[in-house]
This record gives C-alpha cells, structure tokens and sequence, in this order.
C-alpha cells in the first residue's frame, strides 16, 4: 500500500491528458497514412485568401488596442486571483475579509473608471469623424485604390 | 456514503491586530491618490493641473503632519513594531516618512509648472508619485523582507511609468524601458534573496532573523551568504550603485526632469531604508561577511561616479553621475554599521533630497518647452539672464559638492567621521578625493552660467570677446550624441577670457584664479574649434526640436513659474539655513537612530 | 497514512485515495478516464448532429438525412472523411506552432471535463467510488486555467497561419476570449464564496437539499445569467463568434488548417460547448441533483445521471438556439459588453453576496454602495464619450486613418484626421 498523496488525486486528469495526447497523434499518424501523399502544389500551401494571389505579407503589427486589453486584464486577472483565496475562507474571516475586500475592489474600480473615462475600453467608429467622412462608394473606393496605386506615400493603412 | 461527510472543521484563522495608526501616513498618501485619480476621472475635462497640484501638496502635507505626529508619539511613548510586527514605527522609519512627504510636496511644486509648460494636463504624474512614494514610505518602515518588497514595488512600478511621462520624447520611453527592464530584473533578484535567506533563517521578519542569527553558530552558512548578497544587488540597483548603476544615467536624462529629482530622491530614501535596516539590524551578526562587500562598492560607485561625470556635457547626465556618487556617500555610513553611520546615512538621504530636488528643478525650467535643453552650453550666462536662478542652482551645485555653511558639507562630513570611526580611513580618505574631483564638475556647471555669453560682456572685468571667439561661443548649443562622451568644447577659443568673477548679489563664492580654459576643457590638445553652421546641420539630425529653436532663444530668459520658484527656493533655504545652524537636523537623525530598533 | 480529517479542510480529497493507490484504483481511475473520453467522444458526434439538425428545423430546412436514420451518422461520415484529406500545411507557416496549437485546442476542452460531477457515489467491493472523473481540491481552477490554455490555441493557430484572415480572426479571439475571462471569474467567486470550497463536489453538495438551494436561486439569478454570457463569449459561440465570422474572416483562425487538423479544431469547439454546458449545470444548477429522487442522500446510481445529462442537454439546446435566433455582435459592442458593463456588473454582485452573506445591514450598505458606483460609472462613461469627441482620448478610435485630403468631400478641419496609432491599423 502506498502512502496516500494529494497528488493521487490528479492522476485521473493526467491520464485523460495522455489519452488526448495520443488520440490527437494517433489521428495525424492516420491522416498521414491514409490521406494523399502527393506533394501540395504551390496554390495549395499559399495562404488563402479567398482567391486572389497574395502580394502582400500578413501586417506584423496590431492596433495598439489589442495590446492594451491583455494589458488591462492582466490588472482585472490579477484582481480576480486575490478573490479567490478571499471567497474560500470568507465565512472565517467575516466582516473584516469583507471591508479589506471592499477596499480592494475600491481601487481595482477607481482604476476602471480611469480607463473608462481616458476612452482606453472604447473601440467604436469614432462619432465627430462619421460626418468629415465620405460615405463609402464604389467610386470612392475606386478614387482610393488608384490614390493607394498612384502613390502609397499618401495613404498609410495597410 | 461516510466519506461524503467532508470535514467541515474550519480551522480559525487568527487575524493580526493591526494598528491603523502605524502606517496612517501611508494610508493617506495612497487613500488621497486613488480619490485623486477618482475624481480626474469623473470631471469632463482633464483635471487642471492646479486641482492635482493643490490635492498633491494637501494629501502630502497630511502625510507629511501624521509622520510628525508619529514623531512626537514616539519621542515620549517609544518606538513600536505593529500588525504581526511586519511593520515599525521608530524614529529611522518617520525620518524617512517626512523625508518622502517632502519630496512629495517639492515634486509636485516643481511639476506643476513642468506639466503647464509642456501642457499636460491631467492627474497621472501627482497620482502616480504619490504612489511610488508610499512605497519608499513602506520600504523605510517594513519590518519584513516582504513589507520590504511589497514597498519596492510599489515604488518601483510607478517609476517605471513616471519615467515614460513625457510620451512625445523618444528618450523618455527609452529610459523608462531600460528602467523597468532592469528594474524587473534586480527586483526578480531581490525576491530570491529574499526566498534563500527565508530558507537559511526559517523567517522573513526582520527582528526574528536577528534573533535567529545572535542565537544560532551556522556552521555552513552557504545558502544565507547567498540570499544575504542577492538582497544586497536587489538594494544596490535601486540606489544606484556601482557596478549597478548601468541604468542611472539613461534613465536620468530621459526621464521627464521633475521625475527624475523625485526618482533621485525618492529611489535613493527608500532603497537607501530597507538597505541599512536589513543590513545593520538583521544581519549586524554577519557585519564580516556585508562590510567588505560594501566597502568595495563604496570605493568604486565614489570614484566612478565622480570620474564619470567630469566627462558629461548633459547636465541631467552630470547630475546622474552625481547620484551615484552621493550613494557612495550614504554607502560610507551604511558600511559603518554603526549607530553613528546610521544616523549620518539618514542625515545624509535628508539633505540630499533637497538638494537633489531643487537642482533638478532648476534643470527642468532651464529644459525649456520640450524638456530638451539640457546641454551645458544653453547654461552659458545664465547669472546675467537670471541671476537668481543660477545663484540658487549654483548654490545647490556647492552643496551637492560638500561646500561649508551647507548640508551638503555636514552630511558628507558625518558620514566621513563616522566610517573613521569605524576604522574605514582608507574609505574615509577614498570619499575625501572623490568629494574633490566632484568638485570640479559642479564648479564647472556654475562657472558656465556665471559666464557671460560670447559677445555680450555683462560681467565686470570680462573683456568683449572678438568676432571669431563670438562665433565659437554658441557652438556648444549642438546636441551631445546621446552618450555625452564627447569633449567638451564649448569654450574652445576661451583665451580671452579673464578669471571669472561672479559677484552676483554678493553670496555666491565661485572666485577662482584658474583659466576657464583650463578649468572647463579636457586637454589643450582636444580643443576643437567647430564651425557654427556645422553644427546646426548636426542638430538637425540629432534632435528636430532643438533644430526648430532658434541661437537666440537658447539665451532667452525661461519663465519661472512661482511654485517652482517656491519649490527652489526652499531647497535652497533648508540647504543653507541648516548648514549654517547645523544642529537641528543633526539631533533629528540622532534622534531618529536613537529611536531605531534594532 | 494520513487521515482525511488531518489535511486541511480547504483540499477536498476523494475518498478513493484515502488508501493510497493500489491496483484497484488504478483499474477505476482507468475505466473512468477511458468512459468519459469514450463518451464525451459520442457526445460531441452527436452534438454536431443536433446542431445541424436543430438549426436546420428552426430554419425550415431538411439537414442531413442520408447517412443513417435522421442523417444520425453524418458527423461520423464527416471525420472520416477529413481522415482522407489533404493535410495541408502553408508555406509561411511557422510550422512546429502550426502542428502544436490543435492540441492546445483539443487538450484543455478534454480536461475540463475531468471536474464535472456526472453523478453520485457508488460503492464496489468497500470502495466509493465518486461518478465524476477527478475531483482535486481546486476543481473549478483547473477550469478557469483550462479555459485560459485555450485562447493559446486558437491565438498560435492564426499566428503561425502565416495569413491574413486567420491572423485578424486569433487576434481577436484573443482579445475577446481574455476580456469575457474577466467577468467568468469574478462570476464563479460568487459560486466560491457561498460554497467556501473549490471543489466541484462540494460546490454540487452544497446546493442540496432542496432545489431552491441551487446557486441558481441562491445567487439570485443574475449570476447565472452574467455566466451563461462570459461563457458563450467564452467559447466564442454566436452572437459572439466574431472569431470566425464567416462573412469577414472567412473561417478565422483555422482558415489555413485543413485535413484532420482542422476536424481537431472543430472536436475541440463543440467539446467546450458540451463541458462548459455541464460546468454551468454544476456550478448554478445543482448539478446531478434533482427533485425526484435526491442527490443526498439517495443511493441511486441512475438518476442523478440523468437528471445531469438532461440540464446538460437543456444548455445545449440553449446554444443552439442561440445561434439560430441571435445575429452577430459588433466588435465594439462586444467589448463595451465584456468590459464596461459584465465586469462592474459581476464585481457588484459578487460584493453584495458577500455582504448579505454577513448580515443584512452590511447588504444594505453594499447596495448602496453599489447604486452609488453606478452613477459614477455612468458619469465616467459620459465622460469618456465627451473626450473621445474632443479628441482628447488616449488612442485615436479605431477606424480613423489617414486618407488622401481629395477623398474627403467636405474638407476636415486641422488636426481632425492627424496621423496616430490607430492610422497604423490594419483593416
């Protein structure tokens, strides 16, 4: 008999983690084998896009937005992580887990409303700029694409 | 079905007694910048930087008040350790208390007019170095290795994004991703520190270790030499200290100016803090093992940073080197180990702080709009332009260089004495020659200003410079190139000048005999005579902004906002006035160490 | 040998180790790894069925009817077919990321699933043996962890791509997934606190004995609803599947993939569909408890099952409907939802639980605490609106590019359309 450990208890997660494993392998070993073998061709292995040959490499840049969503869930995630210990023992801690956790959430708010109010979470179309734009038309688009082909200078969006 | 009755015996959890009172400063201090930072987010417009200033300085103020409360609290009841005794309250934690609310409030004197003039408006700077200055407020008052490090970070984090303030310079992202990166680094390092002498002692409180250590003959103590030096690379990174100290100057010339008077000051108070409160409390049993160490540490962070900055043209450069020349100074004390060496490290960071504060706020007006002219050159005639300011810059100047009748002169006395004391003549001898060569760079920055611009003698006794010299004189207003390493050539056709007299409202004492050439230029040999128009060229290419600023606005007069004037003005009065009646801040960080628990 | 009541109460532990691991142990630890996988397998082949079927009633359509009865055997046509394909891996592909990310699809979905109490106990030979896969101390972390593994599959997937669409589809599957993580975790503290464990048995203990002990009625419904929300962003199921929406990005993030890594993606995403199904029964509805014969202290093995698998199928039906019924959201909407609204909404109440938990004076003074907040919130979201119109806001919006001044029929005023960050966006 072995001595029992807490780990015992996640041998049952790990074995279903082996069986995944080699249930996804096995299954590329049978695609490999079953499936064609013939070299692609080059259409093929090109990236798709929807027909059209790509002339142009994917952008290796985001709007900065993007980054500042993981930026700001790192701080909500981090919120989230104290909290939890919080909730196991709330009942122990009583009123006194409640005022520190009150506080805590007080500044993880505040925070919130910075960002709210800095337009830090706003990603709709920007309200003052819809009546300076055109309207989008086949011939605006048209005027665009030969701007963009006449001279790329002038237009910056990828 | 016996097994589903799952114990549900909650062990209790016993909750520490936790004195609100002790740490109320901080309390405030971090309370008043989350309302600070509520309230800018609940008003349409960004919050006028009036609002922020007048909240910074009222909250601070508080801070500032508790902390003296605490003082007198403490002077009749004793000093106390509070909540599970993570934290204390003793006379060396309030000094340093006071020392960051002071700070505090001289910052946000100074970067009010900064934030108007480069019109930024909004609550970000006051908030956020209210919070790093809570942290150094921790740091001084941890009675734990993670009280410790909580203030660390705190601190450090707010930093990070103080020094990325000004987002339009590319410098000032530069320099606050150098610092966070190493900052990240050296905290990482610290933490493991902290986890090894955790592992070695089986504690992480301050006293307990202590205990540990007076009780217990480790016979291999391997693993707590270890966590004892990775402690001290965490602390010498934050103050700067050579071999550590790669990040100071980058950080101090790209970091928006007020940032960096409060990051030199605040940084050094805190790290300073935990430095000798770990260091002589816990690990006092272990001084054989620490001091030599930081004996070497001193030796060279005196002599490179003093060395180092006679080479810089960037003045925010020279005062980096500086730094890190002053944090060889408090090192001296903290090398000690000595009752006397803590009470001079703490009049030291006392002092310097005001020093500091008011030479980089005299650097942030002279910046200019765009916070970019810091050149040495665009310092040339300032005494005629604006006599006060440089009298006050040349006056802060002299007493970063241990000039008498100032503090500058007592701290690094004391701190001298003190590692006499301690049987460090050698060391004591070593700060002595570098306070020497210091002198020189400070005298050379106030010799700049109180020489007149090529072409319009103003000073009595200076002859007219003839046209080439005229047209060498401005030269110096090219950009250095980043690194600063260049020459100085800015007086390359000075032999016509006369031993420079800077009488200037009778109190400043720059007299000296030498040639300015001599004083200001490296070698005879490395005299470069540059062409004016080649050097706009070079501008151009450096720095757009300062292409776009015209040789005539260099010499312009800067305006002087009034906080900032305030703000200046009592650095400069606490400088002179204790300097010239020492004994009341002596007696305060003599105090302070008597109250301190070790 | 420890007894159960030394380890802390916190770490539930199964009774099925309390004697250490031996041979019979392993043999149910295997059986039961074997059965779930088997049957989670089955589930997900006719789930995709159900889907097309459901859909295809709701839309007045056929569906699929050939392969077996009512088309049954469609989805198993479908794999087989996939086996058969082209495994096609593309050029600018960063190959060994391109191969890894259908694991980190499929794995977390399979693992979640480990947690889920499917049943009650049952007792072979002195041992009990509990009807659900592992139950570790930290049950519902593993989901919240698993689920955050996720997003590293579909973002390596499109990245590795080396393409266009699946690059845009990852990079907001990313965005999206992490934002609604926030909300999903604040709701489940509220699962935490009043259950004082995280612990999936407990937490499905703990609801009984009566059905309005369910954290459904318990919590006051509004977590469950702001749950089933995070969790349908979650899996990124319509009306937030902007990851794949069709109609822009093609297929989003596995566009390039094809062959049976491709069928891995899809197993992985109607696998999460079927164990989130069964986290949300667990968490808020009892999970195998049911009015008829009760969970607890009920020796039956078989109902509690299927009172399990029919709130599963009740959810799944959910979904389903769902997606027929609700059109897409926009991206800003979608973010705006995750953030400005689910995140406060979910901290409040998980604050007044809290406090109502204590007493009733406490709750009364959270809540309006809480109205308070509100206003503030609402204040700062006028605020942020009005500077985002006197372009005072961080970032220039989305959208907002620089664009030949003879595009422009009326001609903008100075510094209206000035080059920023957002110029740089990718369209």
């Amino acid at each position: 008999m072995i001595k029992p450990t807490l780990v015992d208890q996640y041998l049952a997660i790990f074995l279903l983690l082996v069986v995944g494993v080699l249930f996804a392998a096995g299954s590329f070993v049978a695609s490999a084998t079953l499936g064609p073998k013939k070299k692609p061709s080059g259409a093929k292995v090109a990236p798709y896009e929807c027909g059209i040959v790509p002339d142009k490499e994917p952008p290796s840049r985001f709007p900065v937005r993007f980054y500042l969503v993981a930026m700001i869930f790192i701080i909500f995630d981090i919120e989230i992580v104290f909290l939890y210990p919080f909730a196991v023992i709330f009942r122990q801690l009583g009123s006194f887990g409640l005022v520190e956790v009150l506080i805590f959430s007080v500044v993880v708010f505040v925070s919130l409303l910075y960002l709210v109010s800095t337009g830090a979470l706003s990603w709709g179309p920007a309200k003052r700029l819809q009546s300076g734009m055109p309207s989008r038309t086949s011939e605006s688009t048209i005027t665009r694409i030969t701007a963009e082909a006449d001279g790329p200078s002038t237009h910056q969006a990828a | 079905m016996s097994a589903l009755a799952v114990v549900t015996a909650h062990s209790t959890i016993v909750l520490p007694h936790i004195r609100y009172l002790a740490i109320l400063p901080e309390i405030v201090m971090l309370g008043g910048a989350v309302l600070l930072l509520g309230i800018a987010s609940l008003v349409r417009r960004p919050l006028r930087v009036t609002v922020s200033t007048v909240g910074t300085i009222v909250i601070a103020g508080t801070s500032l008040g508790l902390a003296l409360w605490q003082w007198a609290d403490i002077s009749s009841h004793g000093p106390y350790t509070a909540i599970d005794h993570a934290v204390v309250v003793d006379g060396f934690s309030v000094l340093i208390t006071i020392t960051v609310a002071c700070a505090m409030i001289l910052s946000a004197l100074v970067g009010d007019g900064y934030l108007r003039r480069e019109g930024v408006d909004g609550c970000e700077f006051h908030v956020l170095a209210m919070v790093s200055a809570t942290g150094a407020m921790f740091m001084g008052e941890a009675n734990d290795l993670i009280i410790v490090f909580l203030g660390l970070e705190i601190m450090s984090i707010a930093l990070y994004v103080l020094a990325a303030m000004n987002h339009r310079r590319a410098a000032s992202g530069e320099a606050a991703l150098k610092y966070f990166v190493l900052g990240g680094f050296s905290s990482a390092v610290f933490i493991y520190g902290v986890a090894l002498t955790y592992g070695a002692t089986g504690t992480t409180n301050l006293t307990q270790i202590a205990d540990f250590l007076s009780h217990n003959v480790i016979a291999s103590n391997g693993v707590l030499l270890a966590g004892l030096s990775l402690l001290l690379v965490g602390f010498l990174f934050k103050v700067a200290a050579v071999p550590f100290h790669m990040w100071t100057p980058d950080v101090y010339q790209g970091a928006p100016s007020p940032v960096t008077g409060f990051m030199a000051a605040v940084a050094k108070a805190g790290g300073f803090a935990a430095l000798l409160r770990v260091f002589v409390s816990s690990f006092g049993t272990l001084q054989s093992d620490w001091r030599p160490i930081l004996y070497a540490v001193a030796v060279i962070t005196l002599l490179f940073g003093a060395g180092v900055a006679l080479v810089q043209r960037d003045v925010k450069r020279v005062l980096a080197y500086s730094s890190i020349n002053h944090a060889g100074f408090v090192l001296l004390g903290v090398e000690a180990a000595t009752a006397q060496g803590v009470s001079a490290s703490l009049y030291y960071l006392f002092t310097y702080t005001f020093m500091t504060i008011g030479a980089f706020a005299v650097v942030t007006l002279l910046g200019r709009r765009g916070d970019g002219h810091h050149d040495i050159a665009s310092y040339r005639g300032l005494a005629g332009r604006q006599p006060l300011l440089a009298l006050a810059f040349a006056v802060l100047l002299l007493a970063q260089a241990g000039a008498p009748f100032t503090t500058g002169f007592l701290a690094k006395f004391q701190v001298v004495d003190a590692s006499v004391n301690a049987g460090s003549v050698p060391l004591a001898v070593i700060a002595m020659v570098s306070a020497a060569i210091a002198a020189f760079f400070y005298l050379r920055i106030g010799l700049i200003m109180y020489t007149p611009v090529a072409g319009k003698g103003f000073l009595p006794g200076i002859e007219p410079l003839d046209d080439d010299e005229a047209n060498a004189g401005p030269s110096g207003e090219s950009e250095t190139d980043g690194t600063g390493d260049a020459a100085p050539a800015e007086l390359s056709a000075g032999n016509g000048q006369r031993p420079v007299w800077s009488g200037t409202e009778g109190a400043v004492v720059v007299r000296t005999q030498l040639n300015a050439e001599l004083l200001l230029d490296t070698a005879p040999g490395e005299v470069q005579v540059l062409d004016p128009s080649e050097d706009i060229v070079e501008a151009d290419a450096v720095d757009d902004e300062t292409a776009a600023e015209s040789a005539a606005e260099d010499t312009a007069k800067v305006p002087v906002p009034a906080l900032a004037a305030l703000a200046i003005g009592l650095c400069v009065a606490v400088t002179v006035v204790f300097g010239v009646i020492p004994a009341p801040l002596i007696d305060f960080a003599h105090k302070a160490t008597l109250l301190f628990i070790p | 040998m420890i007894a159960p009541a030394l380890l802390s109460p916190l770490l539930g532990t199964e009774a099925l180790f309390d004697q250490g691991v031996g041979w019979f142990v392993l043999v149910v630890v295997v059986i039961k790894v074997l059965v779930a996988f088997a049957v989670l397998m089955g589930a997900v082949i006719l789930m995709i069925w159900f889907e097309r079927k459901l859909i295809s009633d709701m839309q007045s359509r056929i569906g699929p009817n050939r392969a077996g009865p009512w088309g049954l055997l469609q989805t198993l046509a479908d794999g087989i077919k996939l086996f058969f394909k082209e495994d096609l891996i593309p050029d600018q592909s960063d190959r060994f990321v391109f191969k890894l990310a259908p694991y980190l699809a499929l794995l977390p979905a399979l693992l979640i699933f480990t947690v889920v109490p499917v049943g009650g106990i049952i007792v072979i030979s002195g041992h009990p043996i509990q009807l659900q896969v592992a139950d570790p101390p930290i049950g519902i972390l593993l989901v919240l962890a698993m689920s955050s593994i996720a997003v590293y599959g579909v973002m390596l997937a499109g990245w590795s791509s080396g393409s266009k669409y699946p690059l845009l589809g990852s990079v907001r599957a990313s965005a999206q997934m992490i934002s609604y993580e926030a909300a999903l975790g604040l709701t489940v503290v509220a699962v935490v606190l009043i259950t004082g464990s995280l612990s999936t048995r407990r937490i499905v203990i703990s609801q009984s004995p009566n059905f309005w002990d369910w954290n459904f009625f318990r919590l006051g419904v509004v977590p469950f609803i702001l749950f089933m929300i995070a969790i349908t962003a979650e899996l990124t199921r319509p009306p937030f599947d902007l990851t794949e929406a069709d109609s822009e990005l093609v297929g989003g993030f596995n566009t390039e993939y094809s062959s049976l890594r491709f069928a891995l993606f899809y197993l992985a995403e109607f696998m999460n569909t079927i164990t989130m199904s069964a986290i949300v029964v667990t968490l808020f509805l009892g999970g195998p408890d049911g009015p008829i014969p009760r969970f607890i202290p009920t020796s039956d093995v078989w109902m509690p099952i299927l009172w399990f698998l029919i709130k599963t199928f009740a959810f799944l039906f959910i979904y389903v409907w769902l997606r027929a019924a609700l059109p897409r959201l926009r991206y800003d909407q979608l973010m705006d939802l995750g953030w400005k609204r689910l995140i406060p909404f979910t901290l409040a109440w998980l604050l007044l639980v809290a406090a109502f938990v204590l007493s009733g004076w406490w709750g009364l003074g959270i809540a309006l605490a809480v109205v308070a907040a509100g206003f503030l919130l609402t204040r700062a979201f006028a605020v942020g609106q009005g500077r985002e119109d006197l372009d005072q806001a961080v970032l220039p919006p989305i959208g907002r590019r620089v664009l030949p001044p003879q595009l422009l029929r009326t001609p903008p005023t100075a510094g209206d359309v000035g080059p920023g960050p957002g110029s740089e966006g990718a369209s």
